[in-house]
């Protein structure tokens, strides 16, 4: 979640779940006495956002319903609107609204195969001379500016 | 501020709110500079305070505004280095009128890290604050943007970021954008301490951690990921502080928001295959990593190849998917907004987000082929504005 990075699938979802996870989180934190006011504020916060999103995707799926009703009441029977009402129901049956979640659990597993394999292999880090040379020095194109 | 005496920790900070050692505040505080020498842990001998790195390279349209709004602190920076990269315009003329220290290499150092290890080799002080020509600050952003420095753990800091203007649909797009990764997204990343990028326009250094892991590499088109990355790699946290504010102006039109794209989105690949090792042994940033990296690459395909497929071939009401996720984007964008008193604005501009997300897909695409696939990295460093 950068600016540049275009989506919010699968990623939206993992950080709704580090927002959950915060509470117990800085509980352990709180008993180690590592934690603070400031952060509890800073995570009720996060919570209130958080609620409103869930209520608003909640919303979202209700009145995504009311249109599939509504579209099979008023279009003819075998039109492509009637077609279109059942896309809509599928986009928001449990198992379409499940699938992010399963796609998640799938890519954080696999980030943790490849680094169980990464360590497989001995760690040989490569100084910052030869890191270099991994991709092109680049060079200012003529009549462009050194900053962002 | 640049009084003598002894200093002997690596923190000539005062922030009674953040004591060393603790977690660091969700919500940023102020801090104010002590005086004294600092010694460092790498035995370098500094001097408290701060000097603001401005690379610049025919800057001469926005550099007298940037260098007032720092001269309009609530905290004075110590110095202000402008390191003019053999501009073709009046750039240093136009900085050194204005109070700044002017420096200028043999000849043109061919990108911005080039320009900033330059810059650097001059600076004393305790802490570097690399800003671009074109960004202004907030009158109070140095105050809070040093405050989470007092910890030793917290190796840089960097701010929040908005355009300065917004006006065109690329403006308010990136303006949404912004609003939605700094307010939500690193605010999150913050407080598991990984920020996934301290963005190069406002970011506060160590002076000795940045010489010690060997500051702005010229190895990739985004020396700020890559900067941040190394941070991490060598164990020290990056703090978020979203009340510091920057205001950089952003392409204003495709010609230069497409150079600032292909930077990046090439930037972050190239960065991926220099620190992959590295990323996998960072607890949360690896996740977010993977779950942004994965969105990148399918989202652009949904969006560019299997929505129009199906609204062609099944019916158009498949269009609606280019806006499912409008909800979850809307409410962190307006609450953001709303608390810095630009609620309409923003409301206004989220239409241009979801255009925004379209041309990202398509730079993200072939960045992804070019340095992943075709192992053909983009070499060549090109302003975005």
């Amino acid at each position: 979640m950068a600016a540049g990075l275009p989506s919010t699938g699968i990623g939206g979802i993992f950080y709704l779940l580090l927002v959950l996870w915060m509470p117990l989180r800085e509980l352990h934190l709180t008993f180690q006495g590592r934690s603070s006011l400031a952060r509890w504020r800073g995570i009720a916060m996060h919570w209130f956002v958080v609620g409103c999103m869930i209520g608003m995707i909640f919303g979202q799926g209700y009145l995504m319903d009311a249109m599939c009703e509504w579209l099979l009441k008023i279009s003819p029977l075998d039109s492509s609107w009637q077609l279109a009402s059942m896309l809509l129901d599928d986009a928001s049956s449990p198992a379409f609204a499940l699938t992010p979640f399963v796609l998640l659990v799938l890519v954080l597993g696999a980030v943790h195969v490849a680094r169980a394999m990464a360590h497989r292999q001995p760690a040989t880090p490569l100084p910052a001379s030869t890191t270099a040379q991994q991709v092109a020095t680049p060079t200012l194109a003529a009549g462009e500016a050194a900053t962002v | 501020m640049q009084g003598r005496g002894s200093h002997d920790s690596a923190g000539a900070l005062l922030d009674p709110s953040a004591p060393t050692g603790s977690e660091p505040a969700a919500t940023s505080t102020r801090a104010s500079l002590s005086t004294g020498t600092v010694q460092t842990p790498a035995g370098q001998t500094l001097r408290p305070g701060v000097t603001v790195l401005i690379p610049a390279y025919n800057e001469s349209a926005s550099i007298a505004d940037t260098i007032k709004s720092l001269q309009a602190q609530t905290v004075k920076p110590t110095v202000i280095l402008v390191v003019d990269d053999c501009s073709k315009d009046n750039t240093g003329q136009i900085a050194r009128d204005l109070g700044a220290t002017v420096i200028r290499p043999e000849k043109n150092t061919g990108f911005k890290a080039g320009a900033q290890i330059f810059g650097l080799k001059q600076i004393d002080t305790e802490f570097v604050l690399a800003i671009d020509a074109d960004t202004t600050l907030a009158p109070d952003a140095l105050e809070r943007i040093l405050a989470p420095m007092a910890d030793p753990k917290n190796g840089a800091a960097c701010g929040m970021v908005l355009p300065r203007y917004v006006k065109t649909i690329w403006e308010r797009g990136r303006y949404v954008e912004y609003l939605f990764a700094f307010t939500f997204g690193k605010a999150i990343q913050n407080h598991y301490h990984r920020p996934m990028i301290a963005s190069g326009c406002f970011t506060i250094y160590r002076t000795d951690l940045l010489r010690k892991i060997g500051a702005w590499q010229p190895r990739t088109v985004a020396e700020d990921l890559d900067l941040t990355w190394t941070f991490f790699a060598n164990g020290y946290n990056i703090a978020f502080v979203e009340k510091a504010v920057c205001y950089p102006i952003e392409p204003h039109d495709f010609h230069f928001l497409r150079k600032q794209l292909k930077r990046w989105s090439h930037g972050f690949f190239q960065c991926m295959r220099i620190h992959w090792r590295m990323v996998l042994d960072q607890p949360y940033l690896r996740s977010m990593i993977a779950v942004g990296m994965w969105d990148a690459l399918i989202a652009s395909i949904v969006y560019l190849f299997l929505l129009p497929l199906l609204a062609v071939l099944l019916h158009p009401i498949y269009l609606l998917l280019y806006f499912i996720d409008a909800p979850v984007v809307a409410v962190p964008v307006l609450i953001g907004a709303a608390r810095r008193g630009q609620f309409w604005k923003a409301l206004i501009s989220l239409p241009g987000f979801f255009v925004l997300r379209l041309v990202n897909s398509v730079f993200m695409l072939e960045a992804a082929w070019s340095e992943l696939i075709l192992r053909k990295p983009l070499a060549v460093f090109e302003k975005g504005h």
